[in-house]
């Protein structure tokens, strides 16, 4: 009876074991944003880009490009997760590093998020990507860098590169090279910067907002009816006064672009235009 | 009565002529155009050029009827120029063509600031003359590694300056 009863001690601790060592699967672990040139346009579907994840220096995961997802997120990719160690999978706190095939080859990016890492299974993050090489550690590709190189040689205010910063203001039209980058404007154009040039009150109730749009920027108008409170909230426009609302719009070119919004005409509110 | 010998073969002269230089001298032009090429160290390649991808054109050799390719850089610049133009190839060097697109982009939003009345005109020259001057001195290390012709950089500032929606 004892020999019996130290054999299935025996059964047990291993079984034990082998029941510590398993690895299960886990729900994935989503990483999802939008991905930019290194001009700071949005990459669509047309540009038939590819988000490469790799995990631990392995690919786990890669989705492509695409427009029209929701708002102006292009990309969102799941990487597969596991309990423990296991071939093509991530763990939690695992190092996260992207790739962008794009233009017939592989880039480097720049991520809003690091460093980033897997978090818990079925969690998400949002994390914007930038193609490009990012020499000094800031934000601006060194590719778009090169573009103003000749401005700051010609305006005596540098002659290479390190001496582009992403927070100056080369035009000084209050806008800093990083914030021109992101909306589509020229950094060294002092007349342009996002602005609503023209605001109209049509007879048919509609309120008309003008401005000049840049392309892979998406537009929004959000409201407020108390500015002081920083509340704002999404309104409906269209592109025309009989066009179907939305809420957002993706510019595909540098054009005058109107935007027409149709107000509750009970209470006063506040407007503003984001570009992202 | 003798017979005037530009009419002794039954035509004009003229026509003869005509006939020669419609049908024989484009021939000929044709073929100096497609036939020798001269790279860097002064030699003359015999071929006709077939394709370009990137800075690689392929040739036939007048020769042997081979395929053979060169890099478009051993040419010399005026001949990679011509190389471009008879295979209608407009790429830019890799790096100029952002430059250009950029300052094509400039132009174009100056003009569109102009239109929406945020730019004045004066401005608008301004930055017309800045843009198309920057644009010079990127393409200018370009043209001292002979990898554009002065020619082709002076038409590309020419065209900005333009009078016309890019």
């Amino acid at each position: 009876m004892k020999q019996f009863i130290r054999h299935i001690g025996i059964l047990v601790l291993m079984a034990a074991s082998v029941q510590g060592a398993a690895v299960f699967p886990l729900p994935p672990f989503t990483v999802y944003g939008k991905v930019r040139d290194w001009n700071g346009r949005t990459l669509s579907s047309a540009d038939e880009a590819t988000v490469i994840v790799k995990v631990r220096g392995v690919e786990l995961a890669r989705c492509d490009a695409k427009s029209g997802s929701y708002q102006s997120l292009t990309y969102r990719v799941e990487i597969p997760m596991a309990s423990g160690k296991l071939a093509g999978r991530g763990q939690v706190g695992d190092p996260i590093t992207f790739e962008v095939y794009f233009d017939g080859q592989l880039h480097s990016v720049s991520a809003s998020q690091t460093p980033l890492v897997v978090g818990n299974p079925a969690s998400s993050v949002c994390c914007s990507l930038v193609v490009g090489t990012f020499s000094f550690g800031d934000d601006l590709p060194d590719e778009y860098k090169q573009l103003l190189l000749a401005y700051y040689q010609m305006a005596g205010r540098g002659d290479d590169l390190a001496s582009i910063s992403p927070n100056d203001d080369f035009d000084g039209d209050g806008f800093s090279n990083l914030q021109e980058f992101l909306a589509g404007t020229i950094p060294v154009l002092g007349d342009d910067y996002l602005k609503i040039v023209k605001f109209t009150q049509l007879e048919n109730r509609y309120l008309a907002i003008s401005f000049l749009s840049a392309p892979g920027r998406t537009y929004s108008v959000p409201n407020s009816k108390n500015i002081h409170s920083n509340k704002w909230n999404s309104s409906g426009f269209a592109l025309s006064s009989n066009a179907p609302s939305t809420q957002f719009y993706t510019s595909e070119q540098d054009a005058n672009t109107t935007l027409y919004l149709l107000p509750d005409t009970n209470t006063a509110a506040f407007y503003r235009l984001e570009v992202e | 009565m003798m017979t005037d010998p530009k009419r002794r073969l039954g035509f004009s002269y003229y026509a003869g002529l005509w006939a020669v230089l419609v049908f024989c001298i484009p021939g000929i032009l044709l073929a100096e155009e497609s036939g020798s090429w001269t790279n860097r160290a002064g030699h003359a390649l015999k071929a006709t050029p077939l394709s370009i991808t990137g800075q690689l054109v392929t040739f036939k050799q007048d020769s042997t009827g081979k395929t053979v390719n060169f890099p478009l850089t051993i040419f010399l610049p005026v001949e990679q120029e011509r190389l471009r133009s008879y295979l209608k190839d407009m790429t830019l060097p890799e790096g100029l063509k952002a430059a250009h697109d950029f300052s094509i982009r400039a132009i174009k939003r100056s003009r569109l600031l102009k239109a929406n009345g945020s730019m004045s005109e004066n401005d608008f020259q301004q930055a017309l003359a800045t843009t198309i001057s920057a644009f010079r001195t990127q393409a200018a290390p370009f043209v001292a590694q002979q990898q554009l012709s002065p020619e082709r950089m002076e038409l590309m500032a020419l065209e900005l300056g333009a009078d016309k929606e890019q």
